[in-house]
């Protein structure tokens, strides 16, 4: 029984031992066989070395390469625009927070800006990208860094906050690129761009928004003024205009008062010339008798002072025929 | 005796291929390689490949030759009109002789930053001290900043060339005011535009002012001439009233009869309400009422 136990058991434990080595030879032939293969995506290129020595570049699909390290494989995603943030960086949300060390800069007239940038860029070649230099977009970034302060200190706050903006990056562009060639690390730059820019802190802020609130309140003053002198254009017009008409009114009024004086004359006249005494006469008596209800008439007798009062004629309402 | 044979040959075996797989070293491209015998260095290799040394006696030291970067931390400097600025530099350099990098920092990024960093802040304070804050900062040239660095950068490499390091570049990636004067700047910042905010608005005030007076002006002016146009629009009536009426008496007797239709308007105009007349004797009417 033991015997047989044992027996079972030595049985037992060489198939053991035969199956982990089968499973072993075979765990090491598919990590060897699979080691042997890589996969290239469509954005990147691979650079196969042999020895430490690049063989060959490989574009996208599947590609064999020697074991043990014999061979050995980089990517670089030539096909990728990739970006830098200066001045601010992305949250995964989207929103986004300042980094004021980077945005903080001096301008070219003492004052302080804070702008963010955005800086789009690409391998330009594999190799140089892998083994030219350790951290290539580190590079990059420091020295577009250093351009962005070359140019931000050459420019004066208000340009810079205004219409600059495509001069200024034109320029950090123009900087970056020629020492970026310079520098020989198989990036390219593709871009760079304000995000953003804005005056230091929120005090400062306000005091630039307070210059702006001020421009608009002087055009408001320049406006209100302007539809005051409309105004005053129009009332002068319609006053101008009431005056001379009120003075052709008048003129005319004038002449039509010479003409119905002359009319009435005419016709007094033509009565009178027929019996010219009697109408005189009459003429006269009517004028006295209608002004003589109101006076008080004295009549000096003597021609010397001494005055006989006669009476005051009773005032009656006649005096309704016409002296003329 | 036979069983120590067969041991001793699968030591020897093994021995042998250890040795085999020793004799071989590879240098990648971004790699220089020194092969150390005894502490004494015997060979360099810059030139990426596969080479071969003696196993187990050979050591091999790998330098990376690809170009590396050094981001010093920011210092302040002072400038000539004594002015302190910070100065947040770096510096991208490489080994380019191996054997001194392996001797002179004893192969040590580290100790070879340290040196890095101990030169490039001398010399940019050195040059730096020659300078004005107005040679900095200015409206000048934008490029004109990277001729001040090119002339670090050339003495920078120079000083670094005796630990065998090629220093590629050193530029300043950040040059501001130190936080303390910040706070001037914005102050100072603040009061420009309260003045500018200031200036827009006397000026908006003087403009509406010049364009009111004129309206103003205008306006009255352009009321007195039609006062004036009126008067003689009224005067060309006044002439035309008199033309018609003295057409009107062209014969003496219209004139006589005239004069005494006025001369009896006239007197009952003064004679209207209540006065007193004093009649003298030889007066018709005086006459009639006292001798009836």
């Amino acid at each position: 029984m033991n015997r047989k136990n044992s027996f079972d058991f030595n049985k037992n434990k060489k198939k053991m031992i035969i199956y982990i080595t089968v499973a072993a030879v075979a765990i090491f032939a598919i990590s060897l066989f699979s080691s042997m293969f890589y996969t290239v995506s469509d954005k990147e290129v691979a650079v196969l070395t042999t020895f430490g020595k690049v063989t060959s570049i490989e574009d996208a699909g599947i590609h064999f390469k020697l074991p043990f390290g014999i061979q050995n494989v980089y990517y670089a995603e030539i096909n990728e625009i990739k970006s830098i943030e200066i001045g601010y960086r992305s949250r995964s949300d989207g929103s986004t927070f300042s980094v004021s060390s980077e945005s903080n800069m001096i301008t070219g007239d003492f004052n302080i800006v804070s702008i963010d940038f955005f800086v789009e860029y690409r391998i330009s070649d594999p190799e140089k990208y892998i083994f030219a230099s350790t951290q290539p977009e580190e590079i990059l970034k420091m020295l577009t860094q250093s351009q962005i302060r070359n140019v931000i200190g050459s420019y004066e706050i208000d340009p810079i906050l205004t219409e600059s903006k495509e001069m200024i990056q034109a320029e950090i562009k123009a900087l970056v690129v020629s020492e970026l060639e310079n520098y020989d690390i198989g990036l390219a730059l593709v871009d760079i761009k304000i995000q953003d820019v804005e005056p230091p802190t929120n005090a400062v802020s306000d005091a630039f928004a307070a210059v702006k609130n001020a421009d608009s309140g002087a055009k408001t003053a320049v406006n209100n003024a302007n539809a005051y002198k409309n105004t005053k254009e129009a009332e002068a017009a319609a006053q101008e205009n009431s005056i001379l008409e009120n003075a052709e009114y008048l003129k005319q009024a004038r002449i039509n008062e010479a003409r119905e004086e002359v009319a009435m004359f005419n016709a007094m006249y033509e009565e009178y010339s027929r019996f010219p005494g009697i109408t005189k006469t009459r003429m006269y008596y009517e004028c006295i008798q209608a002004v003589l209800p109101d006076i008080a008439v004295y009549i000096d007798t003597t021609g010397n002072g001494d005055i006989l009062k006669f009476l005051p004629l009773g005032r009656t309402d006649s005096g309704n025929q016409s002296g003329n | 005796m036979k069983k120590f044979l067969i041991y001793s040959a699968v030591v020897v075996a093994v021995i042998l291929v250890i040795a085999l797989f020793d004799m071989f070293y590879v240098v990648r491209e971004d790699q220089h390689a020194l092969v150390v015998r005894f502490s004494k260095v015997v060979k360099i290799e810059s030139e990426a490949g596969v080479y071969l040394k003696m196993p187990f006696v050979d050591k091999v030291a790998t330098y990376l030759k690809s170009a590396q970067l050094y981001d010093i931390n920011p210092s302040l400097v002072y400038l000539k009109d004594k002015t302190a600025m910070i100065a947040d530099s770096y510096v991208t350099w490489r080994i380019i002789d191996p054997l001194l990098f392996h001797t002179k920092v004893s192969g040590s990024t580290y100790e070879a930053q340290i040196r890095l960093d101990t030169i490039t802040y001398n010399n940019i304070k050195a040059k730096l001290g020659n300078l004005n804050q107005n040679d900095v900062i200015n409206t000048d040239d934008p490029s004109e900043r990277n001729v001040i660095y090119e002339e670090i950068f050339a003495l920078v490499k120079e000083a670094a060339k005796p630990y065998g390091i090629e220093v590629l570049d050193v530029k300043i990636k950040r040059f501001d005011l130190p936080e303390s004067n910040e706070n001037e700047v914005f102050n100072r910042m603040i009061s420009e535009r309260n003045q500018i905010a200031q200036e827009y608005r006397a000026k908006g005030e003087a403009a509406a002012a010049v364009i009111r007076n004129a309206a103003d002006r205008n306006y009255n002016t352009q009321i007195s001439n039609a006062k004036l146009t009126a008067e003689e629009i009224k005067a060309e009536g006044e002439a035309e009233y008199m033309r018609i009426l003295t057409a009107a008496y062209d014969t003496s007797e219209k004139e006589e009869f005239y004069a005494f239709i006025k001369a009896l308007d006239a007197l009952k105009i003064s004679l209207t309400g209540e006065k007193t007349v004093i009649l003298g004797p030889d007066s018709i009417l005086a006459q009639i009422l006292s001798q009836p």
